[in-house]
């Protein structure tokens, strides 16, 4: 990419500046540079230069030489330092002893990185003396050079031990390096455009980065974006998902008997449990390709059923009752009909009415407002109790230890049953109703007494955000975070409508109607992301999906905001 | 009708309705016990949750004029006593905002130690 060396004085060190790669000649009124005898050079405005070397280094990567050496003529400057381009030659060339006096004309010695940058020049050197088989080559580079520069010892020991692969194929493996043939020479370039400053030599591939840069701040501005970050639309036109790709109509309206309190998909997305006040607990098998639900199984829980619980390993179901019920109930799944597998009780005045699994499956936290908080090993039927704490809501961590649970001093706290430690996370000025978390364990998000929900920075305990427009005064409702990049909250709420926000904003980007009296439970698929369902107290399941382009799925109206 | 949302205020001696036995205050809410309703004693509180209001109802007491509201359990509708929203007579300003709960239609319990 080189043509001739710039006129200016620019060979010294640590040049800044994108002024300096141009000839300082004076420029004629009409913009032309008369070096080239101003013939077909087109003068750049100097903020635009970087756009230009942008471009060229774009063109460069794809190979298109002709037309970057095109584009240097016509502009009449260099894309970068000729320095610069002369070391990623001697490099792409294998020209060692080139390119490290190259780079030390580019660098101070001084600097740390400099020497790191000259150890992998070595490096790469050394690597391929070694893969053509010049072993003495290797050895005298490793004593007379690498080891001189006294960096990095932990790495510098490693390299002896290469001595011994007997080809290159081992040699390769053990280095964990790809060859010279391999990319190695052009990450190589790639760390030394790391260090060098940005003027002198471009960082690499640095347009794809701002353009892919671009497409995620689109998709973070796109409403109904309900697909994984980045999406991959054309650079054409900013990108926006429609309302029609996001789940938003009914496609299947499900019975029960009796209000529907609790529904959970299991963490495969393939099976749904609904419970319902009358005690009956239906497992649906769903069907992605095409929105459907079939039933499964039936439970007859002899209690109502006001929480579920899947283990993470989805062959067990924890079930809670809503109020009097003194046990949590354990049902073992998959087989082809649900099988109790134990009660978790310990005393008939005791209220249980939330759960959590631990992430192995064998422990699970259960609790109620009497006072109850137990930790229960389905191995050995043991059950650790903690004592004080009236529980509203709890939740299990991925490290197997760590408890949060909300309670009725309005406190998220966290529990260690192990070490028996334990912290205040957050306190609201509400009563909180429900708590949820999201799977990366960043959040956290509560339902409060009449004030929508509020979404908590798990690590930090600082509020982050509320969400209002639902409607709370006397029921239990429950929110969750759901879809792709679980970027949405889904919660039921007393007007009867299906509430859906967007994680960044506080007020809903859908309500949508249907359901007849108050949704208690929606819950969103957590594989199969274009889905979810509410549970309500008019007996219905009702599961939401994309309105595809058929007359005869149930449609049903919804208002966006 | 779902499941219906009821706090709870904690305490080691509690008060429930009745009826139903939701908890609705604790011992150490109350503010005094020298109170009479229709059915007899009654008691003071300065904190009572899981209460339903009625509209504001003007009333001569004992004490002089006051506008109420009757409150009710949350969980059954069942009446437990009333709230004062606003005293006329100045000395009696101090019952704003508090609950008066009938002693015959709560119970007493123990409550546990809390965290």
């Amino acid at each position: 990419m080189h043509t001739q060396p710039v006129e200016s004085s620019t060979a010294e060190q640590g040049c800044s500046g994108s002024d300096n790669l141009n000839n300082n000649k004076p420029r004629t009124q009409n913009g032309h540079n008369n070096s080239n005898n101003g013939v077909g050079t087109v003068y750049i405005p100097p903020h635009l230069r970087d756009t230009v070397r942008l471009i060229g280094q774009h063109l460069a990567d794809l190979g298109l030489q002709k037309t970057v050496q095109q584009l240097v003529e016509e502009c009449d400057s260099q894309l970068e330092h000729p320095l610069a381009s002369q070391l990623r030659d001697n490099i792409t060339s294998g020209l060692w002893e080139e390119a490290l006096e190259v780079f030390g004309e580019l660098a101070s010695t001084a600097e740390s990185g400099a020497r790191e940058i000259k150890y992998r020049i070595l490096e790469q050197k050394y690597l391929e003396l070694l893969e053509s088989g010049n072993q003495m080559g290797a050895l005298s580079c490793l004593q007379e050079e690498i080891t001189p520069l006294q960096h990095s010892a932990s790495k510098v020991h490693l390299l002896p031990s290469y001595l011994m692969c007997s080809t290159p194929t081992e040699l390769r493996s053990q280095a964990k390096w790809s060859g010279a043939a391999g990319n190695s020479r052009q990450r190589l370039i790639h760390k030394i455009q790391e260090f060098l400053p940005v003027t002198v030599m471009l960082p690499p591939k640095r347009l794809e980065e701002l353009l892919k840069q671009a497409m995620f701040l689109q998709s973070q501005q796109c409403t109904y974006h309900n697909t994984p970050f980045p999406p991959c639309s054309s650079l054409l036109v900013d990108h926006s998902c429609s309302r029609d790709k996001f789940p938003s109509e009914t496609k299947q309206i499900l019975e029960h008997r009796d209000e529907v309190l609790h529904c959970s998909w299991s963490n495969s997305g393939l099976y749904l449990a609904t419970g319902a006040l009358d005690g009956s607990l239906y497992i649906w098998k769903y069907n992605p390709q095409c929105y459907q639900l079939v039933e499964d199984k039936l439970i007859d829980a002899l209690f109502s059923v006001g929480y579920i619980a899947w283990s993470p390993d989805d062959t067990m179901l924890c079930i809670c009752g809503v109020e009097k019920c003194p046990e949590a109930t354990v049902y073992t799944v998959s087989g082809s009909t649900a099988v109790l597998k134990c009660k978790i009780s310990q005393s008939p005045e005791d209220v249980l009415t939330t759960c959590a699994w631990s992430p192995d499956n064998r422990y699970i936290y259960t609790g109620g407002q009497q006072g109850q908080f137990y930790k229960y090993d389905l191995h050995t039927s043991t059950v650790y109790k903690w004592e004080g704490i009236r529980l509203h809501g709890v939740a299990t961590l991925r490290d197997n230890k760590t408890v949060l649970a909300a309670d009725s001093h309005k406190r998220v706290r966290s529990y260690n049953f192990e070490d028996h430690s334990e912290q205040t996370i957050f306190e609201s000025e509400q009563q909180i109703i429900s708590m949820s978390i999201s799977s990366d364990e960043k959040y956290c998000l509560l339902t409060l007494e009449k004030q929508g929900l509020l979404m908590i920075d798990i690590a930090t305990g600082a509020y982050v955000r509320k969400f209002y427009g639902l409607v709370q005064k006397d029921y239990h409702l429950n929110a969750f975070f759901g879809g792709a990049n679980e970027e949405f909250i889904v919660s039921g709420s007393e007007d009867h409508r299906v509430y859906v926000y967007r994680k960044n904003c506080s007020t809903p980007i859908l309500r949508l109607d249907g359901h007849t009296s108050v949704v208690n439970c929606v819950c969103w698929n957590p594989v199969y992301t274009d889905c979810f369902v509410s549970g309500s107290d008019d007996a219905n399941v009702r599961l939401w999906a994309p309105p595809l382009p058929s007359d005869e799925s149930e449609c049903s109206s919804g208002t966006q905001v | 009708m779902g499941k219906l949302f009821l706090e709870h205020p904690g305490g080691t001696r509690l008060y429930s309705c009745a009826k139903c036995s939701t908890v609705l205050t604790n011992r150490d809410y109350l503010v005094s016990t020298r109170f009479t309703g229709s059915t007899g004693r009654a008691f003071l509180f300065k904190k009572v949750v899981n209460l339903v209001m009625s509209e504001k109802h003007e009333r001569m007491m004992l004490t002089g004029r006051h506008i109420v509201r009757d409150v009710s359990c949350k969980k059954c509708k069942n009446r437990v006593g009333w709230m004062y929203e606003y005293a006329m007579v100045e000395g009696q300003r101090y019952k704003e905002g508090k609950v008066i709960l009938e002693r015959q239609l709560i119970v007493d319990s123990t409550g546990i130690e809390e965290i």
